[in-house]
């Protein structure tokens, strides 16, 4: 028996890559996840880049990751914290703003203020985007049936996915109409969507800016109503929707993960990054690193994007052609930035009140969805967006860990930044006119924001790409489009965790149900592996 | 009071209530039509279209055939540099026209077409029936659900895995996954957006692609025709069957309103205070002017008004007319070449930056054309189908109009450099004209977008899919019902047989 041999190696220590390596080390079974980077977390980290001051630097806040995963590797015991956000606002050129509170009642009266049909509309809006989330989030756990398979097990899958669809009102299922508002809210744009709604420009500008985050489509292109439920269905404290602050920054996730982990035996090692899958007779048994180790293991599960498993540690040859080919058409876009930004004091945003607590979240300045759309057509000409969507927060407003007394971090995520920039592609130069860029659009906003600059890191698709390790850069490892949804994700046929080889799976955002710190890809990719190891498991995931 | 009672009135003498018509009035009813412009015909008119699919099977017979001659039409992809690609629908003949180009495009063309083919098929035998409604409880409806997912099924693993994968792309990805050459991207992607509102990279615009295969013969350019005698033919045959028939058409006759009694039609006033009785009343108007000016919205449910008051049918396609004095010289283009249909649209990028702005009703000053050169009489003409004209355009139309049809001049000058000289007179119709002049609401060719969530058992709207509207005695056999426009007929055909079922 070779020595260095392990029950399962997870490849990649992301969210996910945890997630489904502490499942499975609780199981029982001895589990070393290989990381490449020098830090643990994949794009869920929390970095001192700047002294004094704490980035998370990829993902910045938090609303997804599954509340059964939370309790199931009791993830507030290793020191998870979540802080919620107490509201959001959008500003306008016009020096007014517009704010969304944690409080219903309150976001009714701040939208009575732009419009009163929007206000009576809201509450239309929220029923029947919940109604969404709750239709969704039993989905969010189960594995998507092969609908192409006679075997037994995929046809009670098949039929378990139907009944949440098909039961009959009185067992929870939905009515016709619910089906049919169920199919135009997959299918339609935000836009369309949000029209049959609103009427005030400012209302669908700041309720649309959930649908492009982190997607290659506009609010105008069918499907993006679909993405504002991906970011609608997570929840903070049992209240869906809302969105918190990781106390610690986004590490703390991985890292109350890590304690969990290495609680149950469970082994990360840094500065490992895998070259390439071992592969004998026509089965996964090990991966070998670019340092020269080699590692073998029962079952291999990798946290990678779809295409970084199949086209890079995996050779072409031990795949299906056609499974290759699909793979090679996976949409994987880069269309986001990021700014992270050490300053040495608050910055005021004239628009929101003092005090306001709009202001404690995330806050916007695009004001139209025709802007939006404009950001959206300058990136599918390969420019990074002259007037650009910005989701920009402050986690040391309620977080005091992230920097020192009076000092702040500001984290500013930038929608749309093309991964391949027109005219010769990206470089140090550009890069930082990218990043100018954005902080003159901010200073529009807030006189005093440019002298209060310390220190600022500037993110675009490629740095995601060649640092984290997302494929183009794009943060949700896959294009949510009904394309590559659900069983489609990440390629029909293949959406069972399970890959064309093997004893080796994929626990990553290229599976079902998709990106965002969620944690359910490695939860339901955990237990498929331990269905297969014929392990019994306990928990909300069995 | 007129003392006449019909057994069904049309609202609306377009194609398909002339097919309703006739189908009803051959099982020995009384039908009558009003039609509020001065002829029957609506948008099947050389006005506004220049080529048609060859009508279905199912319409035809279902009206004891119609004599119409096809000529079909090859479709040809205008390059700059004169390298032309030329496509007739034959898969041999068009394997060795695109191997002149690229011999790994001409192969994956075939695998395309095929795999194309076979998947408009499998949508094709569901859009001739009337949709099914989902947990309705009844049987047939189940059974047809069953029947499309079993279609779906027997396609084999592969195809249903791609099939499911296809239903929401776009179709500039799966354009650009299997072809190199961008002018044949460009046509091909033409083809997908034509009379929408999508771009070739807004999800869904692939299955506006197999909407078309479906009615254009399964056939990504093949079952394209010009009827012989104009496009105009197609009405006058359906008119001489209607006075076969004995339907009674009424023309300049434009209805008010709906008249109800007991929360059911009963019959219609028209404009002129003349009210007809009928047992059923069937609209051929599109939903929108079905819903809010012959029933009144308020006769409606808050949610059915809120529906259709979003439902989409903003069309986006302006109709040039060019009458000439001579025949332009298009470069590299034979007689055979101006016979067909010569679209501009050279790559995909060239589209959608051509889209973009129709977004918000702006004009691109670079519209892709779909070109028709008539020259069958002693006038002939260039009419074109200008892609992306908005509805109400920014700036109103009236202001812009002149300079708009400069620029697709200057466009076409590019492919016919001395086509200034030969103009005698233009004509732009617009959506917004097309509203005017036709009474369709937005303009829209389909009377609705065609996009899923106004498709199948959601189109125009839910809860009236079945080509029943929400009004006891009230149905509709426009395009806006299923499967949609494109000169067809088939929801004529498909209202018919649900009112002959209900008389």
């Amino acid at each position: 028996m070779p020595k260095n041999t392990h029950d399962i190696i997870v490849v990649g220590a992301g969210h996910n890559g945890l997630t489904a390596a502490s499942y499975m080390a609780k199981a029982g079974l001895d589990v070393l996840v290989l990381e490449k980077n020098e830090w643990i977390g994949g794009a869920a980290v929390s970095r001192e880049l700047y002294p004094g001051w704490k980035y998370s630097n990829c993902s910045y806040v938090c609303s997804l990751l599954r509340p059964e995963i939370m309790r199931d590797l009791e993830l507030y015991k290793y020191g998870l914290q979540i802080i919620p956000y107490e509201g959001s606002a959008t500003m306008m050129r016009n020096g007014d703003y517009y704010a969304h509170y944690h409080d219903h009642d309150m976001t009714i009266n701040a939208i009575r203020r732009h419009s009163h049909k929007d206000a009576e509309a809201y509450e239309r809006y929220s029923r029947d985007v919940l109604r969404q989330c709750k239709i969704i989030k039993p989905l969010l756990k189960m594995t998507p049936p092969d609908l192409t398979s006679f075997k037994p097990k995929d046809i009670f899958g098949a039929l378990e996915f139907a009944k949440h669809f098909a039961a009959k009102d009185e067992l929870g299922g939905l009515s016709e109409k619910e089906i049919y508002d169920t199919i135009r809210f997959y299918t339609m744009s935000i836009r369309d969507y949000l029209d049959e709604y609103f009427e005030s420009e400012i209302t669908k500008a700041h309720l649309a800016g959930s649908a492009i985050i982190g997607t290659a489509l506009g609010p105008c292109s069918p499907g993006s109503a679909y993405v504002l439920l991906h970011h609608y269905m997570g929840e903070v404290d049992g209240s869906v929707g809302s969105w918190g602050y990781s106390r610690g920054g986004m590490g703390s996730i991985t890292k109350a993960m890590m304690g969990c982990l290495e609680d149950h035996g469970g082994e990360v090692k840094p500065n490992s990054e895998v070259s390439n899958v071992i592969v004998k007779n026509g089965r996964a048994i090990g991966v070998a690193t670019t340092n020269g180790n080699e590692y073998y293991a029962k079952k291999i599960v990798s946290n990678l994007d779809a295409k970084r498993t199949f086209l890079k540690i995996t050779e072409e040859k031990v795949l299906p052609g056609e499974f290759v080919e699909r793979i090679k058409n996976f949409k994987i876009r880069g269309s986001s930035g990021k700014l992270n930004i050490a300053l040495d004091g608050l910055p005021d945003f004239p628009c929101i009140p003092e005090g306001d607590p709009g202001g404690g979240g995330d806050m916007h300045f695009t004001e139209t969805i025709e802007e939006m759309e404009g950001a959206y057509d300058d990136w599918k000409r390969g420019q990074w967006s002259r007037n650009p969507y910005v989701d920009m927060c402050i986690p040391s407003k309620s977080d005091p860990t992230m920097a020192a007394p009076g000092k702040h971090y500001m984290s500013v995520f930038i929608q749309y930044v093309p991964f391949n920039l027109a005219n010769g592609g990206w470089n140090e130069e550009r890069k930082q006119e990218f990043g100018r860029h954005i902080v003159d659009c901010i200073s529009e906003f807030s006189p005093n924001f440019k002298d209060l600059i310390n220190h600022y890191e500037v993110r675009t698709p490629k740095d995601l790409d060649s640092e984290v390790g997302l494929t183009e850069g794009n943060i949700f490892q896959g294009e949510l489009t009904m394309d590559q949804l659900m069983f489609n994700r990440p390629v029909p046929g293949y959406a069972q965790y399970r890959t064309p080889l093997k004893n080796m799976y994929i626990c990553s955002s290229s599976t079902h149900p998709g990106g965002g710190v969620m944690g359910a890809p490695g939860a339901n990719a955990a237990r498929e592996v331990l269905i297969d190891m014929k392990i019994p498991q306990k928990g909300n995931y069995y | 009071m007129s003392e006449k009672k019909y057994d069904a009135i049309i609202i609306g003498g377009g194609h398909n209530g002339l097919v309703c018509a006739n189908i009803i009035a051959k099982k020995n009813k009384k039908v009558l039509i009003c039609e509020a412009r001065e002829t029957c015909g609506g948008l099947a008119n050389h006005e506004i279209i220049n080529y048609i699919p060859s009508i279905p099977n199912s319409v035809t017979q279902s009206i004891g055939g119609l004599n119409l001659q096809y000529n079909p039409k090859g479709s040809i992809a205008l390059s700059e540099s004169g390298r032309h690609i030329r496509l007739i629908g034959n898969q041999h003949i068009d394997h060795a026209t695109i191997s002149n180009f690229s011999t790994q495009d001409a192969d994956r063309y075939l695998e395309f077409d095929n795999k194309m083919t076979q998947f408009s098929k499998t949508l094709g035998g569901f859009m001739m029936d009337s949709p099914p409604r989902v947990m309705n409880n009844s049987f047939s409806d189940y059974l047809k659900l069953f029947k499309l997912g079993f279609n779906v099924r027997m396609m084999g693993k592969k195809r249903f895995n791609e099939f499911a994968r296809m239903i929401g792309l776009n179709i500039a990805d799966e354009l650009e996954d299997n072809f190199e050459s961008a002018l044949l991207q460009g046509l091909i992607a033409h083809d997908a957006v034509l009379g929408s509102n999508l771009g070739p990279r807004s999800p869904g615009s692939l299955i506006n692609l197999l909407y078309r295969m479906a009615i254009h013969g399964n056939s990504l350019f093949g079952g394209i025709y010009e009827i012989e005698g104009g496009s105009n033919k197609f009405i006058s045959v359906l008119l001489d069957k209607c006075s076969k028939n004995n339907v009674e058409i009424k023309t300049s006759a434009s209805v008010k309103n709906c008249l109800i009694e007991n929360d059911r039609a009963i019959g219609v006033e028209l404009h002129n205070g003349e009210k007809v009785f009928g047992k059923t009343i069937i609209s051929n108007a599109d939903p929108r002017s079905t819903y809010s000016s012959l029933l009144g919205s308020q006769n409606l449910d808050t949610d059915v008004k809120r529906r259709i008051k979003h439902h989409r049918s903003k069309g986006r396609v302006a109709k040039l007319s060019l009458k000439l004095n001579k025949i332009p010289e298009f470069n590299e283009c034979n007689n055979d070449d101006l016979n067909s249909r010569m679209v501009i649209s050279p790559s995909i990028d060239y589209i959608e930056e051509n889209f973009n702005p129709s977004k918000f009703d702006k004009l691109s000053s670079e519209p892709v054309l779909e070109i028709c050169l008539k020259n069958n009489n002693e006038n002939p003409s260039l009419d074109i189908q200008v892609q992306y004209a908005p509805y109400k355009a920014h700036g109103g139309w009236e202001n812009i109009k002149d300079d708009y049809v400069n620029s697709i001049i200057k466009i076409i000058s590019k492919y016919a450099n001395n086509i200034e000289n030969c103009i005698d007179s233009k004509t732009l119709i617009t959506p917004d004209d097309i509203e005017k002049n036709y009474h369709v609401s937005g303009g829209h060719w389909h009377h609705g977008e065609i996009q899923i969530d106004q498709l199948f058992m959601l189109r125009p709207i839910p809860g009236a899919a079945q080509y029943k509207t929400h009004l006891d005695g009230l149905y509709m056999c426009g395009a806006g019902t299923h499967p949609g426009g494109g000169m067809h007929g088939i929801s004529g055909k498909n209202a018919a047989k649900v009112v002959l079922g209900d008389l």
